[in-house]
């Protein structure tokens, strides 16, 4: 029942951004009063650039993200630059994703920033992407800030990235 | 993408695009489209110098209006 309510939930704030106003305004969104800031010392027809979705994207092959846990799903999932989007599932109640599970590229632009590499617009793709489920809340965001978003930070780290593209679902 | 709660998150740079929720990169099917947004966003890496700026580009304005950058495919 409770995954219905979701979806219902998802359809409305797609329909109506005045909702999705009025949640942000009431709801318990985890807030910053800094930012980090980088400036970029490549340009970018040199950069390597990698993408990172919070639209529940995942390989068919991986463990789709946890629907059941009310808090949500702290995990992310690799996802190689080689991947071809029928290869691709969406899991993730908490917004109207029947665009992306239409077409991925909604959420995870991979065959634009191949085309913008391809064309020299970019330096290069890199050779892995990273998704998670943007539904997380309560313990869960411990997890997140302290687990797994620092490991996909370093991970890009190490493979020399330069920029990142956030795809806020 | 919400710029309401971007606002709340703070990331170094942001685009909105106007697109509602759950559609960051547009509608399906729109390819070149999400070229041109990707080339914007990554350009805004170089000209955005104030942290947390939030920079609004209107490509989507509601489905009533036509978007002259979308549907080539």
């Amino acid at each position: 029942m409770g995954n219905l309510v979701d979806k219902i939930l998802a359809r409305l704030y797609g329909a109506f951004p005045s909702l999705v106003k009025r949640y942000a305004k009431k709801a318990d969104i985890l807030t910053f009063t800094e930012t980090p800031f980088t400036s970029p010392s490549t340009p970018l027809e040199k950069a390597r650039v990698a993408l990172i979705t919070t639209g529940g994207v995942h390989l068919k092959s991986q463990t789709p993200f946890d629907m059941e846990d009310r808090s949500g799903d702290p995990s992310y999932r690799e996802i190689p630059a080689d991947t071809s989007f029928d290869e691709l599932l969406v899991t993730h109640d908490y917004y109207d994703n029947r665009d992306a599970k239409r077409d991925p590229g909604v959420v995870f632009p991979l065959d634009a920033l191949k085309d913008l590499a391809a064309e020299g617009v970019v330096g290069s793709v890199n050779g892995r992407h990273f998704s998670f489920m943007g539904h997380i809340t309560g313990e869960h965001l411990k997890t997140l800030m302290e687990g797994t978003a620092p490991e996909v930070a370093r991970f890009l780290r190490e493979d020399g990235v330069d920029a990142v593209v956030l795809a806020p679902a | 993408m919400s710029p309401d709660i971007t606002r709340k998150v703070r990331p170094p740079r942001a685009v909105d695009f106007g697109f509602p929720l759950g559609h960051p990169f547009g509608f399906p099917g729109q390819r070149f489209l999400r070229k041109r947004l990707l080339t914007l966003l990554l350009e805004r890496l170089y000209t955005i110098t104030e942290p947390g700026t939030i920079e609004k580009i209107p490509v989507y304005t509601g489905p009533a209006v036509e978007c002259e950058v979308c549907g080539d495919e």
